[in-house]
């Protein structure tokens, strides 16, 4: 029982070295080893493409007023119909209501038009909405009255 | 601050699993009978925000405290079915404890600097945290909506609740607080493993085996990316579920707590269900004598069945069940069995070239088989092979599906696959007072 219980001993140090181990390559591998705040939660991780599209929906959380509607929706010519980055939205703009831009694009759909659009990553252009704010990473339309 | 409070909240939590952890939890080990109070609290918590819910009564941090002060009132009364003597810890434990404390600190590096969040804590488990904050309720109408369908309105509710929990007492939902959830989490599984491994293995051993869970799990955490999501809560119930019907004494009291951590696994995660029945299937099989097994059954199954129970039923009632009907992907077919197998297969690798299976086949192959480690071994065949079949329904390619959670899901047999080779331990050290012979 006792050398049984050694050789164990000696297996699951070895075990816990090389699981410790491979932990620390994951975390070198994903970003520099600092002791700071990341900037979003996805910053480091394998959803880095996501940090953009959170700092952007920050900023527009900020700019537009509570309980006003909005979308987000992708640059002209590129399909309305992202579920995800349509859920994110949600979840990052909890003060305003996110309608879902597949919803009232293109334009002869009848669904309910929100105040404004968020569009990331490239131009909105809509005559039912004009530009009022730019951020690096797109801009803020506002519904034409 | 608002993450510090958020934080604060969670620790309260305990606080409301108080009279069950004096009653079921451990007697021997203080941060064991802690896990176990989390671990009731976190239950009887989103069971309370459900019934509120139901009830149409709108949540606040006193209603909520006012529901559960009947259980509150409990604890001056409960009593621990031993008078609690609490051993010191050997000092041979002391390296054994530090490997643990290494891998909790790796894991919170990890997940406090965004290296471990998942995705889906964007899509669904924080979304619906604030959503439910917001509306002071488990927010029927937002899950029913048809744009939002996709977001699984029946999946269980228990991490959304403690999300909006927090959100309500921090003001908003700290995202960032979200995802060191997961070390929180990750603490109180391994003072589980500790609190209830030491009385059967012997201290040393104890720690030395815990610190093999926390540096694999660990490992497994980062790997698939869980911060934030509801796996860590589920591998804290599984642990519980496992580590009482592993190295307690399948006395009624055990029965009882181990019903408990499996109500936890019940509303935490879809495939906690899974677990349930292959926890409680398994235990009765190879560690119930004949005549115990009717008794067992009922005592495990009967908290898991009631707290499952009233979810499907709420979710019944407001046109919400969709998972739980079954059929969502089709009926059960082989044509993508090459799919599957070669997805499992990936996801089941880790990157590291399948080396947790390894390790443990190999820890297996040192210490040789028992018959201890069959019931957990069991758990995780039966739960590998029911997730697996949901792969094989539908003909449509599964392959994004197994990629974004197969990985996740396989932490459950890798924890299971853990015990089974701890139950074994093969303990060098003289057994301590009160354990079982």
């Amino acid at each position: 029982m006792r050398s049984e219980a050694s050789r164990s001993d000696i297996f699951l140090w070895l075990a816990i070295a090389v699981f410790l181990g491979a932990s620390v390559v994951q975390i070198v591998r994903r970003g520099p080893l600092r002791l700071e705040k990341p900037v979003t939660v996805v910053s480091n991780g394998n959803a880095t493409f996501y940090a953009p599209l959170l700092i952007f929906l920050a900023q527009i959380a900020r700019t537009i007023p509570p309980g006003a509607t909005v979308s987000l929706a992708p640059p002209t010519g590129r399909d309305p119909s992202n579920w995800l980055d349509y859920w994110v939205a949600v979840g990052q703009l909890p003060r305003q209501r996110v309608v879902f831009a597949g919803r009232f694009l293109p334009q002869r759909s009848t669904g309910e038009i929100p105040l404004f659009v968020a569009c990331y990553g490239g131009e909105f252009v809509d005559s039912r909405f004009r530009l009022i704010r730019r951020f690096p990473e797109g801009g803020l339309y506002e519904a034409v009255r | 601050l608002t993450s510090s409070i958020f934080l604060i909240s969670w620790l309260a939590i305990p606080i409301f699993g108080l009279p069950a952890a004096l009653c079921f939890g451990p007697n021997d080990s203080r941060i064991g009978r802690l896990s176990f109070a989390f671990g009731a609290g976190a239950t009887a918590l989103t069971l309370a925000m459900l019934l509120l819910t139901a009830a149409g009564v709108p949540w606040t941090l006193f209603r909520i405290a006012i529901a559960m002060s009947p259980l509150l009132l409990l604890a001056p009364l409960a009593r621990s079915g031993k008078a609690a003597r609490i051993p010191r810890i050997d000092r041979r434990a002391i390296p054994g404890l530090i490997t643990i404390l290494l891998a909790v600190l790796v894991l919170t590096y990890a997940a406090g600097t965004a290296r471990a969040t998942s995705t889906d804590l964007l899509y669904f488990w924080g979304t619906k945290g604030e959503v439910f904050a917001a509306a002071h309720r488990i927010d029927a109408t937002f899950l029913a909506d048809p744009d939002h369908f996709p977001l699984h309105p029946d999946y269980p509710p228990l991490l959304p609740c403690l999300y909006a929990w927090g959100a309500m007492a921090s003001g908003r939902f700290p995202w960032g607080a979200a995802v060191l959830t997961a070390p929180v989490l990750f603490i109180l599984t391994l003072a589980t493993f500790w609190g209830y491994a030491r009385r059967r293995l012997g201290d040393a051993r104890a720690a030395l085996s815990g610190g093999f869970l926390g540096a694999l799990m660990g490992f497994g955490f980062i790997a698939s990316s869980v911060a934030g999501n509801a796996e860590p809560a589920l591998i804290l119930f599984e642990t519980l579920a496992l580590a009482i019907l592993v190295f307690g004494d399948r006395s009624r009291r055990d029965d009882l707590a181990a019903s408990i951590a499996l109500a936890g696994c019940a509303l935490a995660k879809f495939e906690g269900a899974v677990f349930v029945l292959a926890a409680v299937g398994a235990s009765v099989i190879f560690e119930r004598e004949k005549p115990d097994r009717g008794k067992a059954l009922p005592r495990l199954l009967v908290l898991p069945a009631l707290a499952l129970g009233s979810w499907l039923a709420f979710c019944a009632r407001h046109g919400l069940l969709d998972n739980y009907k079954g059929g969502l992907h089709g009926t059960f077919t082989l044509v993508n069995l090459s799919k599957v197998a070669a997805g499992v297969a990936k996801s089941a690798s880790y990157g590291v070239g399948f080396l947790p299976w390894i390790a443990l086949a190999l820890l297996w192959a040192v210490s040789g088989p028992r018959r201890e480690s069959l019931a957990p071994a069991a758990v995780a065949a039966a739960f590998t092979l029911v997730n697996v079949s949901f792969y094989l329904h539908g003909t449509q390619d599964p392959t994004d599906w197994i990629a974004w959670s197969a990985r996740r899901i396989l932490l459950t047999p890798l924890l299971c696959l853990v015990f089974a080779a701890s139950a074994h331990g093969g303990s060098s050290e003289p057994a301590r007072a009160g354990d079982r012979p």
